[in-house]
């Protein structure tokens, strides 16, 4: 009998999809993950793949090839809210998991056996998931591609940077449907993504230890507050003071993409650092409450944030991220509607379209949320039915897990909506001449629109909190005493 | 008065009749599967009860069910004169703060609060003030000999200190009853019996009733009676062991 250096792949296959119900959660929601993942990748090769031949389309934004660019930026920024949601999901079970992988190293696995196996069940789902987006993507195509006879203004460059609007009359597509990307784009991305997400989830095993005892996650102790805290001082104070830093650096006299170019950096700087700060933020409001606090749920909570700091900013990082681009967002529009004709459409399509994505990112960071809050209720199953057992009230339960997710999230939401506004406010100006007009008036702050963004994300949070505690009345049923995890 | 007694202050006139706690004709399935087969028993205030049996006899359904965590399918569970088995959830879990204790083989206490906060968790719960329920649980810390403890966590502790901090949790309310769960199950046989010998040394000084259940003679040898369940029903009461250790 031969022996080969490692599990052969049929036998890392056969380990990867042995698993019980948590694990079969995980691999569905992983492929929802990476099909939503395909099917907006092959939107925007198929924006990509418009032609000056191709349409019109009912929406400004399709038919304008300038704004293709934006298009096909905001369909790949939606990954990340995606990602950030599979990043989630990959969490579901992960207890049952450990002890699955703690079994195959007592079996004889070595810990890259181990790595193998998780990442092929992960690259698994995730080319389900690919396939199953490529056929929704091309199905999609064909089902929708109903032109209707209309008439629409088509912008036609008549010489060098002077576009005109012509009306043309003709069968009208409401999405690129009469366009296809080159099959190898497709296949490309339907490689591409399990192949990610395999990489994605042996980068995230490098902090693990897979032993035959059991899996130990290396965590730093303390969440990193001074680098966060630097990092988004640089970016938000440079977008506040976006000319003084433009002037300073001796780049006055710097192209617009220049200008977009030191923009975009600060505010990944401001976006990065918010990001990183938010554990920092939940285990200091954490240590502030905790010592003070009589009440049993907000003390259960504030301990929490203090010793997991790290779950509210995972579960957070998509929300903070919707917040900020929304408030840039905002203030970007509050300019525009002082600048240009507000009956002009395309601006109208385009803002439509920016809020169609955010409201499509605000729903995945929701989602990722769900994910999280539904498998810290599981996962801390036991010590809840014996404080059920014990007579704590699940009222008591259930504020702590809500407490757990708002109050960590509620002052950096607000601080990422600060830092938008900020930031808008510093690159564009706080005062504009409005078109036809020689004087400057001031630009007002969308204090409606940035309470609605703030609370309204706040309130989707509180509500999909609530539907994780659909779990709690099961995780604090009797039977969960009886069993070890 | 301690913070503890003020709390079930009202209710204490009950606690003087005899039987304190008692199990009638109680039935319970889970599914097809009988748990208990009509068990009738019943436990005197002070009174160290030991339910012993085999794995899989019932004798844990029946602690849930006198404790009042499982409401049985037929029959009636009494504490002093109250049918607790046909009462509430809510009602039911307001006893269970009040006027019990319980303790189970692990994983009870809530890993991200320290020993003291866990131990005043019970008294926050109904409602006492953050400095005198700290107090509170500090001294029963203190009678356990745990009090450095204070602000460990459940994870940087041993087996047998996690388990004297559940112990402390439970009798910190002053309880009338105390239901332990296998509560040495998990521990060594020499921390198994540190926490036996001081959880019996601090219910017999504050004549608390336990109910304890146990697959271990070691363990029932603590007890005043010893109750043994086979195939969910009662099989045979033995009274106190005359090698009882003594605590």
């Amino acid at each position: 009998m031969t022996a080969s250096p490692g599990p052969r792949g049929a036998t890392l296959l056969r380990l990867a999809i042995t698993g019980g119900s948590a694990d079969r959660m995980r691999i569905l929601l992983t492929a929802m993950g990476a099909a939503a993942g395909t099917l907006a990748l092959l939107a925007a090769a198929a924006v990509v793949s418009i032609g000056p031949s191709d349409g019109p389309y009912s929406s400004d934004v399709l038919n304008e090839r300038g704004l293709h660019q934006g298009v096909v930026i905001a369909l790949i920024l939606l990954c990340l809210p995606l990602l950030v949601f599979v990043g989630q999901c990959s969490r579901i079970g992960a207890p049952a998991r450990d002890r699955r992988l703690a079994a195959f190293r007592m079996a004889g696995a070595t810990p890259a056996d181990a790595v193998k196996i998780a990442a092929t069940e992960t690259g698994l789902a995730a080319a389900l998931g690919s396939l199953l987006g490529a056929g929704m993507y091309l199905s999609g195509r064909v089902l929708l591609d109903r032109p209707h006879l209309d008439t629409v203004t088509v912008m036609r460059e008549a010489r060098e940077n002077l576009f005109v609007g012509e009306p043309v009359t003709g069968p009208v597509w409401n999405l690129p449907t009469d366009v296809i990307a080159p099959w190898w784009v497709i296949a490309s991305v339907v490689i591409a993504i399990p192949i990610a997400a395999g990489v994605l989830s042996v980068v995230a095993l490098r902090r693990v230890a897979l032993t035959p005892q059991g899996v130990i996650r290396r965590q730093p102790l303390r969440p990193p507050a001074v680098l966060p805290a630097i990092l988004f001082a640089a970016g938000a104070g440079g977008l506040a003071a976006f000319e003084a830093v433009v002037r300073t650096f001796g780049l006055g006299d710097g192209s617009l993409k220049v200008r977009a170019a030191i923009a975009l950096s600060l505010f990944l700087l401001c976006g990065v650092g918010l990001l990183l700060g938010s554990a920092a933020m939940a285990a200091s409001i954490g240590a502030v409450l905790a010592p003070r606090v009589s009440n049993p749920a907000i003390l259960i909570a504030s301990r929490r944030m203090i010793a997991a700091p790290f779950t509210a900013s995972r579960a957070s990082a998509a929300v903070l991220l919707a917040v900020l681009v929304g408030a840039v967002v905002q203030g970007v529009r509050e300019n525009f509607l002082l600048i240009t004709d507000p009956n002009e459409n395309f601006y109208a399509d385009t803002f439509m379209l920016v809020d169609a994505v955010l409201a499509i990112a605000i729903a995945l960071a929701a989602a990722s949320l769900l994910v999280t809050a539904a498998e810290g209720v599981v996962e801390r199953r036991r010590t809840l039915a014996a404080l059920a057992a014990a007579g704590t009230p699940r009222g008591v339960l259930a504020r702590a897990i809500f407490a757990e997710t708002l109050l960590p999230l509620a002052p950096t939401c607000l601080l990422a909506a600060v830092a938008g506004s900020v930031a808008v406010r510093g690159v564009l100006g706080t005062r504009v001449s409005p078109p036809g007009d020689s004087r400057t008036v001031p630009v007002p702050v969308p204090w409606a629109e940035l309470a609605i963004l703030t609370g309204g994300t706040l309130l989707a949070t509180a509500v999909v909190t609530a539907l994780a505690l659909l779990f709690l009345r099961r995780s604090t049923n009797i039977t969960e005493l009886r069993t070890a995890a | 008065m301690t913070v503890a007694a003020a709390l079930r202050a009202d209710s204490d006139a009950e606690m003087n009749r005899s039987p304190l706690l008692s199990a009638r004709s109680v039935v319970v399935s889970y599914g097809r599967t009988p748990a208990l087969r009509g068990v009738t028993m019943s436990v005197g205030g002070g009174e160290i009860v030991a339910v012993t049996g085999a794995s899989g006899s019932g004798k844990s359904t029946l602690l849930l069910c006198l404790a009042g965590i499982l409401r049985p399918d037929v029959g009636e569970v009494r504490f002093g004169d109250r049918v607790i088995s046909a009462e509430s959830e809510a009602a039911r879990s307001r006893l269970r703060r009040r006027e019990f204790g319980v303790l189970f083989q692990f994983g009870q206490l809530v890993p991200e609060l320290s020993a003291v906060e866990n131990v005043a968790l019970p008294l926050l719960l109904s409602g006492v003030r953050r400095r005198p329920a700290t107090t509170a649980a500090l001294e029963w810390l203190d009678r356990f000999g745990i009090g450095d403890l204070a602000d460990s966590r459940p994870p940087q502790m041993s087996g047998g200190q996690g388990q004297r901090v559940a112990v402390a949790r439970a009798m910190v309310t002053e309880p009338v009853v105390v239901f332990a769960d296998e509560p040495t199950g998990a521990l060594d046989t020499l921390a198994g019996e540190q926490v036996l010998a001081q959880l019996v040394r601090v219910t017999r000084e504050a004549g608390t009733t336990v109910i304890l259940v146990t697959h271990d003679t070691r363990v029932a040898a603590y007890a005043d009676r010893e109750v043994v369940i086979r195939d969910g029903m009662l099989d045979e009461v033995a009274t106190g062991s005359s090698d009882r250790p003594t605590s």
